[in-house]
C-alpha cells in the first residue's frame, strides 16, 4: 500500500484500475475531465491491457461500454452532467437488461456551475433510471466506493452510477493505493434477444427483476458497510457527498456531539438507517449539494415509521437550492439545529466588503493568439461589410472555447446552449421568420458530437443558412483532448481522421476552407457566402495555437513601434488579446506571451505593428 | 486548539498557483501530515482566475473556513480581494503588486487597490508585504520563480507554517516537482527566506 495525492476524478481512475477494469471510455467535461488522461497515462507507463478512448459523444461511449460490460468485461464510462442527458436514452434502457461485467457510470455535477454549465443534480438519473448510486464524500471515499461498484455491480448484475460534485471531482487528497488488479476476463457474449433486444424482452419480467435486483443491492451494501449510522444524542444530522466533510470539520473543530448518518447511497434508500435515525432523535438536518432528494426521502421515512419530527434542510430555508454547501452554511444550520451559535474565527473589525469592491472584474477572452478570435473578428466584419448592423444578423453559437465569442470585445454571439444546438437554432430562427441571414458557429469536436443531425434536417427541408465550423483540431476547452479531425488517439499514436468538409458536402452544403489570420481575403470570402441562397458551410481551420507552441511552432512576436504609436488603444480594444499590455499610456506586447497571429498588426490604424526581428 | 495550517493562494493562469500547491502538499506528505488541497482553475488561460487552498493537519473539508487562513500568498493584487474575508488579524498576506493580463481587466487600478488593502495594516498586526516580483534573475522571463520566492518569503516570516513543515521539506519537494530549474528556484526560495526575515526584524 502506498499514499498518493490524488483528486476525486483520478482517485476513481485508481479505483477502477484496481478493480480489474478493461475498457474506460468517455466524452470530455469539467469537472469530470481529467479521469481519462490520469488512467491513460498509468496504462501507457505500466503497460496495461486496458482500451481506453475518447469517444465521438456521450451516448456513444454509453453504447459501447454497455457492449463490453454485456460481454463479461469490467466498464467505466465517463461524463459531466450534461453528458448523461446525451447519454441518457441507453442508460435507462439497459438497466432493464442488466450486465454481466461491472459497469460503472461516472458523472460529475457541478453545483454553483464553476464550469458553466446549468444547476443539474445527476442524481434524478438514478430515480428515474432505477440503476443504484453512489455519492462520495473525497477522495479516499471516492477510490472506496468506485471499487465497491465494481463489485456490486458485477454481483447484482446492474449498472451503477458514480457522483461527484465539483468539490470531490476537483479536491486532492491523500489515498491510500493498492496494485492493480490484472484479472482479465474472458469475451464471451451469448446470443439472447429474449434479454438484449427490447422488442423481444418480456419487459414486466425484467422491471420485476430489476425490482428485486434493488433489494438485493441493499443487503449488499449494508455488507459493506455503507450508510453508516452513529447514534450518540437527540440531534440527528443526516449529509452526503462533500457535505459530510464539512460536518466532520465542524464537529472536529468545535467538539460537538451529535448523532450522524452518512448517506453514500441514495437510491437503494437505507430506509432501515434512517429509520433507526428518526426514533432515535427529536430534530434532523438535513445536509445535500442541489436538489432536496434525500430530505424528501427522510420525511417519507419518517411518515412511513409513523414519527413525525421537525426535518431542517433546503425546504424549510435553513439551506439553499441555489449554489454550493460550504462550511459557513453549514456550520450556521448546525447552529440552528443545537441552538448554539458556531463561528470559525473573529472578523477582522473594518469593513471588508467596502474594501473588496475595489476589485476590477475580469472579463474572458481567448487565449493570445487564438484563432478563433481571428473568426469572429471576420464575422463581424463581413456582417458589416454587407451592410448590416451586428445586432440585426443572428449568431448563434455553441459549447467550447468557440462559446468565448459572447464576450467583449467581438460579442458576436447571440445564444449558446448545449452541444451543436448551434445549427438547430439558426434552423428554427429561419423558419420562424428571421428574413436576414442566419450564421451558425461551433467548433469541430462540437460538430462531430451533436452538429450532423441538424444539418442534414436543415439541408433535408432547406433554408438560407451559413454554418461556420471553427477548426482548430482539438477539444480544446476542457483540456486538448483528441477528436475524429485530429488524427491522433488519446496516447499521441495516429489513428484515422474524419474530413469535416467530406461530411458537409456529401450533406449536400457547398463548403469552403478559409484560413483565419488571412483576414481581408476570408472577409471577402465570408461575405460572400453570407449573401449566398441555400445551407453553406464555412470551415476556419487553424491548429489550437496552445497545441501549436507545445510542439514547438511559435512565429516571431510583434511589437509596438513607440514612435509610431498614437496611443489610440484599437489593438487592445478590438482584440483583449493577453499579450498586450497598457503601461503609463503606453502599449506594448509582452513578447513572452505573444505568438505572432498579427491580428492586431491588421487592426492597427497606422501601420505601427511589426513583427520583431530575430 | 486544533493543529490546522491553513493556506490560500491566488493568481491567474501560469503564475504557478498549482505549482505552489503541489509542492506544499508533497512536503506535507513526507512528513507524513494529513494534506488537502483545492484548485479551481476555471478557463484560466483565457483569464479566469486561479484558485489553490492548501490545508494541513487535522482537516477534514477542502474548504478553508472564512476568517481562517493563516496565509495568503497572491501573484496579482487583482485576486486578492475576492478572499479577503478568509483573513483574521494573525494572517499573514503576501501579494505582488501587478496585476496582469489589461486585456480581461474591465477597470485597472493597481495603485488605489493596493492602498485599499494597506488599509487593514493596523488591524492585522502589519503583517501585510506587497512584493515586487519582477526578480533579478538570469532568465528571459523575469517573472519565473515568483511563486517560489514569495514562498520562501512565507517561510522566512510565518512560523506557525515552520511547525508542521521545515525549510529542508520544502527543499525536497521542489526537487521532486520541478525539474527544470531546480537549483535556481532554490536559490529563489532562500532569498524569499532571507526577505521574510527581513520583514519580522523590521517589526
Amino acid at each position: 500500500m502506498i499514499k498518493k495525492l490524488l483528486s476525486g476524478n483520478e482517485a476513481v481512475a485508481q479505483g477502477a484500475l484496481e478493480s480489474g477494469v478493461e475498457i474506460v471510455t468517455g466524452y470530455p467535461g469539467t469537472p469530470s475531465s481529467e479521469l481519462i488522461p490520469f488512467l491513460a497515462d498509468i496504462v501507457k507507463k505500466e503497460n496495461l491491457e486496458i482500451y481506453v478512448e475518447w469517444s465521438v459523444n456521450e451516448k456513444v461511449a454509453f453504447d459501447i461500454a454497455t457492449a463490453a460490460a454485456w460481454s463479461g468485461k469490467r466498464v467505466l464510462v465517463t461524463m459531466k452532467m450534461a453528458g448523461l442527458n446525451v447519454a441518457s436514452d441507453t442508460l435507462i434502457n439497459i438497466v432493464n437488461k442488466g450486465v454481466k461485467g461491472g459497469m460503472v457510470i461516472y458523472v460529475t455535477d457541478d453545483p454553483g456551475t464553476h464550469a458553466g454549465c446549468t444547476e443539474q443534480d445527476s442524481r434524478f438519473y438514478s430515480l428515474i433510471s432505477l440503476a443504484p448510486i453512489l455519492d462520495p464524500s473525497d477522495p479516499m471515499d471516492a477510490k472506496k466506493l468506485t471499487k465497491i461498484a465494481f463489485e456490486a455491480s458485477e454481483k447484482i448484475r446492474i449498472p451503477i452510477i458514480l457522483r461527484s460534485t465539483t468539490n470531490v471531482a476537483h479536491t486532492m487528497g491523500i489515498v491510500e493505493c493498492d496494485n492493480y488488479s490484472s484479472s482479465l476476463k474472458r469475451f464471451k457474449f451469448k446470443k439472447d434477444a429474449q434479454n438484449y433486444t427490447t422488442i423481444l424482452a418480456n419487459r414486466a419480467n425484467q422491471r420485476r427483476l430489476l425490482l428485486k435486483k434493488h433489494v438485493e443491492i441493499l443487503e449488499l451494501f449494508n455488507k459493506f458497510n455503507l450508510n453508516q449510522l452513529d447514534i450518540k444524542n437527540n440531534f440527528g444530522v443526516i449529509a452526503s457527498g462533500v457535505s459530510w466533510t464539512y460536518l466532520q470539520e465542524i464537529i472536529n473543530y468545535f467538539g460537538l456531539e451529535l448523532s450522524t448518518l452518512k448517506i453514500d447511497s441514495e437510491n437503494p434508500w437505507p430506509e432501515n438507517k434512517v429509520g433507526k435515525m428518526i426514533q432515535n432523535v427529536d430534530k434532523i438536518l438535513v445536509i445535500e449539494e442541489q436538489e432536496p432528494i434525500i430530505e424528501t426521502m427522510v420525511k417519507k421515512t419518517t411518515a412511513n415509521i409513523k414519527k413525525i419530527i421537525p426535518v431542517l434542510g433546503k425546504e424549510d430555508g435553513t439551506l439553499s437550492r441555489v449554489g454550493e454547501n460550504n462550511l459557513e452554511n453549514v456550520a450556521s444550520a448546525l447552529s440552528k439545529l443545537i441552538n448554539k451559535k458556531l463561528e470559525f474565527e473573529e472578523k477582522i473589525q473594518i469593513d471588508i466588503n467596502k474594501i473588496k469592491s475595489y476589485k476590477s472584474e475580469r472579463a474572458l477572452t481567448f487565449c493570445a493568439g487564438c484563432s478563433h478570435r481571428a473568426t469572429y473578428y471576420i464575422i463581424n466584419k463581413a456582417i458589416k461589410k454587407l451592410g448590416f448592423k451586428q445586432d440585426e444578423i443572428i449568431v448563434t453559437g455553441d459549447i467550447g472555447c468557440t462559446s468565448l465569442g459572447v464576450y467583449k470585445p467581438l460579442e458576436t454571439l447571440w445564444t449558446e446552449v448545449t452541444m451543436g444546438a448551434s445549427i438547430g437554432l439558426a434552423y428554427g430562427f429561419k423558419i420562424a421568420g428571421a428574413t436576414k441571414p442566419v450564421i451558425a458557429t461551433l467548433g469541430d469536436s462540437t460538430f462531430f458530437h451533436s452538429g450532423i443531425p441538424p444539418l442534414i434536417n436543415a439541408m433535408q427541408y432547406g433554408c438560407d443558412l451559413t454554418v461556420i465550423v471553427l477548426d482548430n483540431l482539438w477539444t480544446s476547452m476542457t483540456g486538448f483532448q483528441p477528436n475524429p479531425n485530429t488524427g491522433k488517439n488519446l496516447f499521441g499514436k495516429p489513428s484515422n481522421t474524419i474530413s469535416i468538409s467530406r461530411i458537409t458536402e456529401a450533406i449536400g452544403a457547398p463548403t469552403i476552407i478559409i484560413k483565419p489570420f488571412e483576414v481581408e481575403k476570408s472577409i471577402n470570402i465570408v461575405a460572400e457566402i453570407i449573401s449566398k441562397k441555400g445551407v453553406k458551410v464555412i470551415i476556419s481551420k487553424e491548429e489550437c495555437v496552445l497545441q501549436k507552441v507545445r510542439h514547438g511552432i511559435k512565429n516571431i512576436p510583434y511589437y509596438i513601434d513607440q514612435e509610431k504609436c498614437t496611443k489610440c488603444g484599437a489593438c487592445l480594444k478590438n482584440t483583449s488579446c493577453p499579450a498586450i499590455i497598457k503601461d503609463n499610456n503606453r502599449y506594448l506586447i509582452d513578447n513572452n506571451v505573444c505568438t505572432g497571429c498579427g491580428i492586431c498588426a491588421h487592426i492597427c490604424p497606422i501601420n505601427a505593428i511589426g513583427k520583431e526581428k530575430k | 486548539m486544533k493543529m490546522i495550517y491553513n493556506v490560500l493562494l491566488l493568481g491567474t493562469g501560469g503564475q504557478g498557483i498549482i505549482t505552489l500547491s503541489k509542492i506544499l502538499a508533497t512536503a506535507a506528505m513526507s512528513k507524513n501530515l494529513k494534506v488537502i488541497v483545492t484548485q479551481k482553475k476555471g478557463l484560466a488561460q483565457r483569464g479566469g482566475s486561479v484558485v489553490a487552498q492548501v490545508r494541513i493537519g487535522d482537516v477534514y473539508s477542502p474548504q478553508i473556513p472564512k476568517y481562517s487562513s493563516h496565509s495568503l500568498i497572491s501573484m496579482d493584487i487583482n485576486e486578492t480581494f475576492e478572499y479577503l474575508d478568509y483573513i483574521n488579524k494573525n494572517s499573514i498576506l503576501l501579494i505582488n503588486n501587478k496585476s496582469i493580463n489589461d486585456a480581461v481587466l474591465l477597470s485597472k487600478k493597481d495603485k488605489i487597490q493596493q492602498e485599499e488593502i494597506e488599509q487593514l495594516q493596523g488591524s492585522m498586526n502589519d503583517n501585510i508585504v506587497f512584493i515586487d516580483t519582477k526578480l533579478k534573475n538570469k532568465q528571459k522571463d523575469k517573472s519565473k520563480g515568483a511563486n517560489i520566492y514569495i514562498l520562501g518569503v512565507l517561510f522566512g516570516m510565518d512560523n506557525r507554517i515552520n511547525s508542521f513543515i521545515r525549510k529542508d521539506d520544502v527543499i525536497s519537494s521542489i526537487k521532486k516537482n520541478l525539474k527544470r530549474n531546480t537549483e535556481l528556484n532554490i536559490e529563489l526560495f532562500n532569498k524569499g527566506i532571507d526577505f521574510g526575515k527581513g520583514k519580522i526584524n523590521k517589526q
